[in-house]
């Protein structure tokens, strides 16, 4: 019901623009519905609708596409292009905001694409239900109920440097995301308990397993390590063979357990984000393109590269050109280890500036 | 004739994201999203609608080019971007301009006042 929705907000748009980006706007409704929520994607069809009729009338027309059929996905240049009337305008803006409030009221009333319900709108109670459509109720699992702190973890301060570092990942990792329920930046010990529930909604496929092209960006999900690197995915992929199994779906809880260092029952961001110059060393390879392990001087011929040019220089320490990621490691832990003690906390590499390893060296 | 930068600068937060994901390989529209999303961690998401009213300026100002669909890639109504070597000079240009902002912030900040000629 979302799908054509979204796919009716579209059809509202000029035919320059419908025409132009309709099936991708729809193909990447369909990609992110698996992976987040869709609610942001109605608001920005709504803006976007605004945006095409009234402020971009008169623009250039966008070039002609070919009319292709992918199958299921409905053509839309069978519609006139043109201004429609004012009154049709007028039925079309009290369309809109109708479809806006069903959509939202859908959403909010737990409209289920994964068949899962997770939490509730109760400030003190967290609800967790993996729920199957038409299932009897001897197939749902032990309701619990539980105290839910809804602020962030008081340790991390709103004036603290790692705050963005430790949003932006947590935000960043989809599993990770989905496994915070409550979005406290912190995985507590219900939320470990409720893993294998929230992962297998990340079971596109319906193959009982959960792959890296299922989690992930596009940037990162097909690339070696990505799993090893993160240590959420790294814990739940026991055998490191690159795949979330059913086995291992089935055995989250524990696999996320044996992250909690400090034995408290919760994993803070100490215990999950990844190494800190592992994490800068796989994000910076992100160059590589031809993934053959080294950063070449091609590979960094261009601007984001250039914002790093002094690491990537003094990294490349035998003048080849060439950098492995052996050299970056060195390199980056040379400039972040401010201390000296051989190893590089999160705080020395937030610090991380002042010794160029996020720009230009202070 | 080397053309004129100049016109574009300072380029918006949104066509600004645009170009930094695109510098590095060429992307899908949900690709440049996610690219996006990391850059900024989180802090800048672009949707698909404002994106690609984004992206159909700066391929009319040929910033920008469409190279089409992969024939590896599954999904048909994928196309991919990529920038264009002028968008690539009007992005350093940009980079530069700000690496400049942030030379005269700093000085500020110090209580130091920049040196005028």
């Amino acid at each position: 019901m979302l799908r054509t929705l979204y796919i009716t907000l579209l059809r509202l748009h000029p035919g320059r623009f419908k025409y132009r980006f309709g099936d991708e706007m729809v193909s990447i409704f369909d990609e992110a519905r698996g992976n987040e929520s869709v609610a942001p994607l109605f608001g920005d069809a709504f803006v976007s609708l605004f945006r095409q009729w009234v402020l971009r009338r008169g623009s250039p027309r966008a070039q002609a596409v070919a009319a292709t059929h992918a199958e299921g996905v409905p053509l839309f240049y069978t519609f006139h292009d043109g201004l429609p009337s004012k009154s049709a305008l007028m039925n079309g803006a009290v369309l809109a905001v109708a479809t806006f409030a069903a959509v939202m009221f859908a959403i909010r009333s737990g409209g289920t694409p994964h068949g899962f319900l997770i939490g509730s709108h109760h400030p003190h109670h967290s609800h967790l239900l993996p729920v199957r459509p038409g299932a009897p109720p001897s197939e749902l699992n032990t309701e619990l109920t539980t105290e839910v702190s809804m602020r962030p973890d008081v340790s991390i301060l709103d004036h603290d440097p790692m705050r963005p570092v430790i949003i932006g990942y947590f935000r960043g990792l989809a599993i990770l995301d989905a496994l915070d329920v409550n979005h406290d930046l912190v995985i507590s010990d219900e939320e470990m308990r409720n893993a294998p529930a929230v992962l297998k909604t990340f079971d596109a496929d319906g193959d009982g397993q959960v792959t890296p092209a299922e989690i992930g960006s596009s940037t990162d999900r097909t690339r070696p390590g990505f799993m090893r690197v993160n240590p959420v995915l790294a814990a739940l992929d026991r055998d490191h063979d690159g795949i979330i199994s059913a086995e291992e779906i089935s055995e989250a809880g524990a696999s996320l357990a044996a992250l909690d260092r400090n034995h408290d029952g919760r994993l803070t961001w100490r215990e999950v984000l990844p190494e800190p110059v592992a994490l800068e060393v796989f994000l910076l390879f992100r160059l590589d393109r031809n993934g053959d392990g080294v950063l070449s001087r091609e590979e960094r011929a261009n601007p984001f590269a250039a914002l790093f040019s002094e690491v990537f220089d003094a990294a490349d320490r035998d003048h080849d050109g060439a950098i492995t990621g052996k050299e970056l490691v060195d390199e980056v832990k040379r400039r972040a280890d401010l201390d000296g003690d051989g190893v590089v906390t999160w705080e020395e590499m937030v610090a991380a500036p002042k010794n160029g390893l996020l720009g230009p060296k202070r | 004739m080397r053309e004129d930068t100049t016109p574009f600068l300072p380029l918006s937060p949104a066509t600004l994201h645009i170009l930094l994901a695109l510098a590095g390989e060429d992307l899908h529209g949900y690709g440049i999203m996610q690219e996006i999303a990391k850059q900024s961690e989180g802090r800048y998401k672009l949707g698909p609608g404002t994106m690609y009213d984004n992206l159909q300026r700066l391929m009319d100002q040929r910033l920008v080019q469409e190279v089409g669909r992969r024939p590896e890639d599954q999904d048909t109504r994928r196309r991919y971007y990529r920038l264009s070597a002028f968008g690539r000079t009007v992005l350093a240009a940009e980079v530069t301009r700000l690496e400049g902002v942030i030379r005269l912030a700093r000085l500020h900040l110090q209580g130091v006042k920049p040196r005028r000629a």
